[in-house]
């Protein structure tokens, strides 16, 4: 439902800026228009820009787990955006030294009509993709999102009531909870959503989370879908469409200008064209001009119009340059975000960290990692050291609980039992890979728990001793006795480990 | 850092150096009217900006940890990389447009002989850009490389025979990412020198133009399609990374097989494996099993066949049967069902077996139980869960209401 109406608009634009292409290379052959050309080849890059959005729209649609990617494709999106953004900013790129080039060279415009009817046909076109995009709630602003979400929720899925039910006597922890669950749903993209905007919206959206039964499951689910990674990617064509629609006001503008105020040089008789020519050759043609001709013929010579308007064309480019790169960045800077497997921006990581070691039965935390797959999917992994697997069993639905209230659902919870005697604190893994792995792990091992780290280079000298794993004997039958190896840390170059067995 | 703290200075000398060429390119491709000169002034600048985001993705990419991303910021490589051949194929695109102008309104060059010489130096110049760079940033390998191929425990030492995996060269994709620009420049200066040297060996004058015009657009085209065939791959291997695909060395069907096999596992799901940025391998997955010790086992096991695959970074889960639930569902997705939306992969479909390590033995776990019954003591509850129950509660209901079971419990 929702992802089809997606695909029918990015489909329908499609088909309509293609077709105007066509239309506006075949005009620019008939007259002979160079700056038709380039304009034509300006929508061509906005085909190739909803091309790449649908085909991150239909990746992305595939969210089961395939053998390729144990994620499904969900990340198409995010993707998608990001190839659109950088793709928007090498175009402005390009506009920007074409327009150096007119500022050294300008040129004037020919047939300014043609001009101007094939510029508002396209201006049409790109206002029309501009409604179609724009009706996504994506609106250019990051603070819109959440507006745009509910706007689409509230069309969808009629109200029980206007407040959820809340368990009684919980009121606050209940509410804080569903603000930020809510909060992960509406807002991935800036900080600039606070609280309050998103008050009114809070308790329907909250609806949704808390009071999914099964009738309405299917379509909770589906309007989560289209959550914020199907919204970068289509601000992603948003910004093109948009871009296009500035270079169309331009081009009207100025053929418009170029139409009433312009004096073009007549094909016969003398003319004199003060814009185009060297300066050092002006003066000479001028005074050579005015020296040959009489003073009764000096009015006939044509002066062509004021120069100023040969200099517009450029400089309104660089004006919508600078819109565009302006309204760009935060796009880039989201989906690079995400790409980075950086944390998202509503959870704080140590505050997670320490509400965790606060729990009893839990000694230490470490391998912490929390990153965004793509809209509000967020996945997390730690690694809790207990006591013993009964300490754990009885911690275990709490942690869950812990990550849940700050909207991540998918945690994977590795235990670790430490032996007796071990001192508490000084989480190290239990379970690293062996010592030369850990260059290839993804994180150097020899975190501390309660660090808080900001550059570690950790490059690890691979010694003969070995990391070895002990077991809590008295779990075991089998009485291994394993040697465990005690290694030092420092943070020199050569590291190693030390393993608290 | 260290490598780049003594070389930082050269390489933003060597970006000033490419800006004036840059400069001095471009004003004399529109007095000479060369396209190709014009283009490859474009390369210069586009590689300038590429070197700074390569040169930042590098130096991110060295923070191992930040409190705005755990896992530092590794992926910036990645990302940079990406980020530059998606900038040089859109620039290749707009001088392909500019050269598709050039067919159908061919122009002479002029000025040759100044095109030429510019031609020449901005050549000379690329190559010693190359040289340079080849110099300081691209042979570096990590140190201690090489695995050693001991076993953790000799008494525990597998029955298969050891796989020495050869760790991959990895390359900086980054500092591939700005190769692709530098060979970019170097070619657009043999086209303009060519091109450059035709029009200065035959001048043509005020004659209208001949097959020499066509030259400059042709070239052109060549070379933009050499440089999108190099840039390809490229986008090709750092998009593998950046969708959290399966790394190209594992094969998830074989991996999940043994992972079956593992004594103790009754059934595996969630397996996930993907890359965080070149050789870094990251597993995460749950396991049904019967008891902790088993468990502990299995852990163990686990991780030697991840090692074997080269994934060295695993985390493993622990849930454990209950004879009355399913026992390929997972029983600890997140507190409710209600979250299924947001997990990473939903848990609503039926399970597909063998998609997403969706694993099940059915006799391994009998062995398994009767192991020791001395670890089955009375402190490892396993409590029973309660099917309808649980469905019968739908609502993400998180309070203190522990005594519900509307969640998972193990």
């Amino acid at each position: 439902r929702c992802w089809q109406n997606r695909r029918a608009r990015l489909l329908c634009m499609l088909a309509l800026t293609f077709l105007f292409f066509v239309v506006e290379v075949a005009v620019s052959r008939v007259t002979s228009s160079l700056a038709m050309l380039s304009d034509s080849f300006h929508m061509l890059s906005d085909v190739m820009a909803l091309v790449v959005a649908l085909v991150a729209v239909r990746f992305a649609q595939r969210t089961r787990a395939t053998k390729k990617n144990t994620f499904g494709w969900v990340r198409a999106e995010v993707m998608g955006a990001l190839v659109n953004a950088v793709f928007l900013t090498a175009l402005c790129f390009t506009i920007l030294l074409e327009a150096i080039e007119r500022f050294t060279e300008p040129h004037e415009i020919q047939q300014p009509l043609v001009v101007i009817a094939v510029g508002v046909a396209g201006l049409i076109i790109n206002l029309l993709g501009l409604c179609l995009f724009n009706h996504n709630g994506v609106g250019g602003h990051g603070h819109a999102h959440g507006h745009g979400h509910s706007h689409g929720g509230r069309q969808q899925h009629p109200r029980g009531g206007p407040k959820p039910e809340q368990p009684p006597g919980d009121g606050e922890a209940a509410l804080h909870r569903e603000e930020t669950s809510t909060l992960v749903e509406n807002c991935s993209s800036s900080n600039g959503v606070s609280q309050e905007k998103l008050g009114d919206m809070k308790d329907d959206m909250s609806d949704v989370q808390v009071n999914g039964n099964a009738g309405h499951f299917s379509l909770d689910e589906e309007e989560a879908e289209e959550d914020s990674s199907a919204q970068l990617n289509m601000r992603g064509v948003f910004l093109h469409v948009f871009g296009d629609a500035l270079g169309s006001v331009i081009v009207v503008v100025n053929a418009l200008l170029f139409y009433g105020l312009w004096n073009p040089c007549p094909e016969d008789g003398p003319c004199f064209n003060p814009c185009v020519n060297n300066h050092c050759m002006e003066n000479a043609t001028l005074s050579q001009a005015l020296g040959r001709a009489n003073r009764s013929e000096q009015e006939s010579i044509t002066v062509a119009g004021p120069c100023w308007l040969l200099y517009l064309d450029p400089v309104l480019c660089l004006i919508m340059v600078c819109i565009l790169l302006y309204t760009t960045y935060p796009l880039l800077r989201e989906s690079a975000l995400i790409l980075l497997q950086t944390v998202p921006k509503q959870i704080d990581v140590h505050s997670l960290n320490s509400k965790l070691r606060t729990l009893e039965g839990v000694e230490a935390i470490h391998e912490l990692h929390i990153w965004q797959l793509a809209g509000s999917r967020i996945i997390g992994t730690a690694h809790i050291k207990c006591p013993d697997p009964s300490t754990y069993m009885m911690v275990a639905k709490r942690i869950k609980e812990i990550f849940h209230d700050e909207g991540i659902h998918a945690t994977t919870i590795q235990p670790e039992f430490a032996s007796v005697g071990s001192e508490s604190g000084r989480g190290k893994c239990e379970l690293p890979c062996r010592t030369q792995c850990a260059l290839k792990q993804c994180c150097g091992a020899g975190e501390d728990s309660t660090a808080k780290k900001t550059e570690k280079s950790s490059s690890v000298s691979i010694s003969c001793s070995e990391v070895v794993i002990e077991f809590p004997k008295t779990r075991r039958t089998k009485s291994e006795s394993i040697p465990s190896v005690k290694l030092e840390a420092n943070t020199d170059q050569n590291e190693q480990f030390e393993s608290s067995l | 850092m260290g490598r780049y703290s003594g070389r930082s200075s050269r390489l933003v000398l060597m970006c000033l150096v490419s800006l004036a060429i840059f400069a001095v390119e471009i004003s004399v491709a529109y007095v000479g009217n060369s396209l190709s000169l014009a283009s490859d002034a474009f390369a210069v600048l586009s590689h300038l900006i590429s070197m700074i985001i390569g040169l930042f993705g590098v130096r991110f990419s060295r923070v191992k940890w930040h409190k705005a991303s755990t896992y530092g910021f590794s992926r910036a490589d990645v990302l940079g990389a990406f980020g530059n051949s998606v900038f040089a194929t859109a620039l290749m695109f707009s001088i392909f447009v500019e050269a598709i102008k050039r067919f159908i309104n061919p122009q002479k060059t002029e000025k040759a002989l100044l095109v030429l010489i510019i031609g020449i130096s901005g050549l000379f110049f690329n190559v010693l850009n190359y040289a340079i760079f080849m110099e300081c940033c691209y042979c570096r390998t990590p140190p201690g490389d090489t695995e050693t191929g001991d076993s953790p425990n000799d008494q525990k030492s597998p029955e298969e025979g050891y796989e020495k995996k050869k760790e991959k060269k990895s390359e900086a994709l980054n500092i591939r990412g700005v190769l692709l620009h530098v060979m970019g420049d170097a070619l657009g200066s043999v086209v303009v020198v060519v091109t450059a040297t035709i029009f200065y060996v035959r001048p043509l004058g005020d004659a209208p133009c001949n097959w020499q015009c066509y030259i400059d657009p042709s070239l052109t085209i060549v070379m933009v399609f050499i440089i999108l065939s190099s840039a390809f791959p490229l986008i090709k291997e750092t998009s593998t990374i950046l969708l959290q695909m399966v790394p190209k060395g594992v094969n998830m069907q074989l991996l999940t097989d043994r992972l079956a096999r593992v004594p103790g596992v009754s059934s595996l799901h969630e397996v996930h494996v993907w890359e965080l940025a070149s050789g870094k391998n990251i597993a995460t997955l749950h396991i049904k099993c019967q008891t902790p010790s088993d468990y502990q086992d299995a852990a163990y096991k686990i991780r030697e066949v991840f090692h074997k695959a080269g994934v060295h970074s695993v985390t493993i889960q622990p849930e454990y049967v209950d004879h009355k639930t399913s026992r390929l569902l997972c029983s600890s997705p997140c507190i409710s069902k209600a979250c299924d939306s947001q997990l990473c992969c939903s848990q609503r479909e039926p399970p597909r077996a063998k998609t997403n390590g969706y694993m099940e033995k059915s006799e391994s776990c009998l062995s398994a139980e009767h192991k020791d019954n001395g670890s089955r003591k009375s402190d490892v509850e396993i409590p029973v869960e309660d099917p309808a129950a649980e469905e019968s509660v739908k609502i993400c209901d998180v309070s203190d209401d522990k005594s519900q079971s509307g969640s998972t419990r193990f």
